[in-house]
């Protein structure tokens, strides 16, 4: 009787040690918040437009980040643009179609914040560095 | 019956007239003999007892007087004066062959048999198994084995659980959406962006299918001026140090 009370104590701190492990997707939902943010605020989603398009955008996202990264950079493109013309129709059922436009360019304008986010916390951390090498070589 | 037929043969070849004589009884008593035999015996002993057993008394067994007297003497003198043929010249006498051997080892056998002969037959013998002890297993590694199974378990059936069947609205994470009404709540956009690591970044991009490195190259560029292009003939370390120049180098 005790053991099957020590192996089942030892069952559920499994379980929860399971549980406590960070997971990877929590650290994306960040980023995808601020995703999610932007492009409402951008195309001045309301609410109704909302539940209908993300939805459907959680389906696209998922295939543009479906297409294979061992693609050729021109395969990969033509991939992605195909993905994106094929949703096109359905962004414009929800947010007409001068939105729906909108939200390609929003879309990018978005990654492209993420780039220059990431080369100002590089070129931050490069200089940085670069100031630190240098006091070290002085006499 | 074989018994039988090899006796008749043997007999046929002794006798062949008592051979040809058949089997059966060729004596006879008168009739009733043995019935009044019995009562004739014992009327004759008892008409005349004495009769019987006359003149038996003087009959006894006797040895010539004085017979016994010295008799042992006799012998031992007797076997006393007797030769005695020795062992040697007895055997010599029953055969010349025997008595030549004498006490020789006549019997040899081949170089090193036995020492061949017990190498053979222990190579023959086959090798006993090795024992090997059965330890006894702690408590400890059986507890380490129990919660490595538990765990195995653990997470399988978390990955079971958390294989959710699609659907598009589960393709949205709650928590996600969650956060995204707080930014915009709070008009926190640019603070929670400078929040976000480099990694969370460069793994987003690469995700949707960005050259990371390019894109942060064709970034820069937005913001600084690209060399002429007759630097890049005139020194070709030039897109280096451009490189270096807008610090993108790691």
């Amino acid at each position: 009787m005790k053991k099957i009370l020590l192996y089942l104590t030892i069952f559920i701190s499994s379980i929860s040690l399971a549980h406590s492990q960070p997971d990877p997707a929590k650290r994306e939902d960040k980023i995808q918040a601020l995703y999610i943010a932007y492009i409402t605020q951008q195309l001045k989603l309301t609410e109704d437009e909302a539940q209908k398009f993300w939805p459907v955008h959680a389906q696209y996202d998922n295939e543009i980040k479906g297409v294979g990264a061992e693609l050729n950079e021109l395969d990969r493109q033509q991939t992605s643009l195909n993905i994106k013309k094929k949703y096109q129709d359905r962004f414009i059922k929800i947010l007409g179609v001068g939105r729906a436009n909108d939200f390609f360019k929003t879309d990018a304008e978005f990654r492209k914040r993420m780039v220059e986010r990431l080369r100002k916390m590089r070129q931050g951390n490069n200089l940085k560095q670069q100031r630190n090498m240098m006091f070290r070589n002085l006499p | 019956m074989n018994y039988r037929t090899v006796i008749s043969e043997e007999l046929s070849s002794i006798s062949p007239a008592v051979a040809n004589i058949p089997f059966s009884n060729v004596f006879s008593v008168p009739e009733k003999y043995f019935d009044t035999l019995s009562s004739h015996v014992l009327a004759s002993i008892s008409a005349n007892p004495v009769s019987v057993f006359e003149g038996l008394e003087n009959k006894t067994l006797a040895v010539p007087e004085g017979y016994f007297d010295g008799l042992a003497d006799a012998i031992l003198s007797k076997i006393k004066t007797l030769e005695v043929e020795s062992v040697s010249a007895e055997i010599s006498r029953l055969s010349k062959t025997i008595s030549g051997v004498g006490n020789k080892n006549i019997f040899t056998v081949p170089f090193n048999y036995f020492e061949n002969t017990i190498i053979q037959l222990q190579a023959r013998i086959p090798k006993p198994a090795r024992i090997v002890e059965m330890k006894r297993r702690s408590s400890f590694l059986n507890y380490a084995a129990a919660a490595v199974v538990s765990g195995i378990i653990g997470l399988s059936v978390l990955s079971v659980f958390n294989n959710k069947p699609d659907s598009h609205l589960d393709l949205v994470p709650r928590a996600a959406m969650a956060q995204a009404g707080e930014i915009i709540k709070n008009n926190s956009f640019d603070r929670e962006l400078n929040t976000v690591s480099d990694n969370d970044i460069q793994l987003y991009l690469e995700q949707h299918g960005q050259d990371v490195n390019a894109a942060l190259v064709a970034s820069a560029t937005d913001d600084n001026n690209l060399p002429n292009p007759g630097d890049y003939l005139s020194d070709d370390k030039t897109l280096d140090e451009y490189l270096n120049k807008i610090n993108l180098i790691n």
